[in-house]
């Protein structure tokens, strides 16, 4: 195989040969005769020459039929018998009257229509912007896929399974604030805020609550922990207490009322 | 898409873009003409003549958009004409050189997904490889396709099809 220097230097020295001026002249239509023209002479390849001509028009429609009829699958053309001026300016005149749909790229692969997009591009035409945007629509049909993901412990959560198994006691609220304001955005530029608007509300209420009640929570706690402390002797009233604290974490509601348990277990390691 | 702005390049007067289009793309042209002609110096020779005519008629092109099948498509003119010539039916019978085609293919394949694409392909019809090499390899629209193969879009579609179910059958 030749490398790319071999082939560059085969491809520059043919095209030098085709742009150097042509050497020696085409040749002359032939002296001129001493005498008059000798037809007898001449009547026979006439001859030769109609029949050639007449057989031609005989048969050149038929075998051009066989050959349209052989094979419809095969993509093999005609086109073998052009020559290849012809061809390239058959090529092109295609490409010219050619007529780009947008439908193209609901079927094409995504490599295709993004390289036919950036040719849209280039060209700048109004038209061509108005192809492009038709065709982003298709390809993404429901924006409901496209909502941004919340990374989960290093799991990607759809807006779905977000909405079904928040635990805020294992999110922090930097984390959610971002991630709902994504959402919002993301809603917003692509006019379904209508369908997720309620969901996103809701989540933001119950994440309010949590984390309002859960600082509330962390200093009710810290006073618990500071009052087992002090009384806690006992291995059992150890064991009740801690568990009580972990339950607080849970809910506000619980908080209070395990506050109130830990003033029992208080007073049951007093005894 | 690094052809295409190369080939504007080159329209735009920068003569070394052409030299970066030939050696950019030439791996591939040849690659894609040995699906037509059992030799790859045979192969070379009408790649070299495309990048030749394509040099010659560069400002009939409106832009770069097309310059790959435009390629594509005057390599299998040629090679479907020369297929018939003295010098390629005495190849007929040859296989190709190992060595050549796979050194080929490793310039061009470039990812396992299109290596996988190419080496499933073996044993299916010559117009089912093609039509899949056009499209998963060099990536073409089926309206590319269908100048490449000298016939419609639909046709193309139709194509592409039965290749599919074809090649998922082959795997």
């Amino acid at each position: 195989m030749e490398n790319n220097n071999d082939f560059l230097n085969s491809v520059h020295s043919q095209l030098n040969d085709d742009y150097a001026p042509e050497n020696g002249g085409s040749g002359g239509m032939g002296g001129p005769s001493d005498g008059g023209v000798d037809f007898s002479k001449i009547l026979p390849v006439v001859a030769i020459l109609v029949a050639v001509v007449v057989l031609a028009i005989i048969f050149v429609p038929k075998i051009i039929n066989r050959m349209n009829n052989k094979d419809e699958t095969t993509t093999e053309t005609t086109t073998e018998e052009t020559t290849t001026e012809e061809f390239t300016t058959l090529f092109i005149e295609e490409i010219t009257t050619e007529e780009e749909t947008t439908t193209e790229a609901e079927t094409e692969p995504d490599t295709t229509r993004k390289h036919r997009e950036t040719t849209t591009k280039k060209k700048e035409t109004t038209t061509a912007k108005k192809t492009e945007s038709t065709t982003k629509k298709q390809s993404r049909s429901d924006p409901m896929n496209g909502i941004p993901k919340f990374n989960y412990m290093g799991q990607e959560l759809s807006w779905s399974d977000f909405k079904k198994t928040t635990k805020f006691d294992t999110i922090d609220q930097k984390d959610f604030d971002n991630y709902i304001a994504k959402v919002k955005s993301y809603a917003a530029s692509n006019n379904i805020y209508g369908e997720i608007g309620s969901d996103i509300e809701t989540l933001e209420k119950r994440a309010s609550s949590y984390y309002s009640k859960s600082s509330t929570t962390k200093s009710s706690e810290t006073t618990t922990k500071a009052s087992s402390d002090e009384t806690t002797t006992k291995k059992s009233s150890d064991e009740t207490t801690k568990a009580t604290s972990n339950e607080t974490t849970k809910s506000g509601e619980e908080t209070t009322t395990k506050a109130n348990d830990s003033g029992v277990v208080e007073a049951t390691t007093k005894k | 898409m690094y052809i295409e702005s190369l080939f504007e390049r080159f329209k735009d007067g920068d003569a070394y873009a052409f030299d970066d289009l030939v050696v950019e793309y030439k791996n591939n042209l040849i690659l894609f003409i040995t699906r037509f002609i059992n030799s790859v110096p045979l192969a070379e020779s009408i790649a070299k003549e495309a990048f030749i005519e394509l040099y010659r008629n560069k400002d009939k092109f409106e832009d770069g958009s097309h310059i790959k099948a435009y390629l594509c498509a005057y390599a299998r003119y040629r090679a479907i004409s020369l297929k018939k010539s003295p010098e390629a039916r005495a190849n007929d019978n040859d296989p190709i050189n190992a060595n050549d085609l796979i050194e080929l293919e490793n310039t061009v394949l470039t990812s396992e997904e299109q290596r996988f694409i190419v080496d499933s392909m073996k044993g299916l019809d010559d117009d089912y490889k093609t039509v899949l090499y056009l499209v998963y390899i060099e990536e073409m629209s089926y309206s590319e396709v269908g100048r490449v193969l000298r016939t419609d879009k639909e046709r193309v579609k139709d194509l592409v099809a039965k290749a599919k179910t074809a090649l998922k059958n082959n795997i």
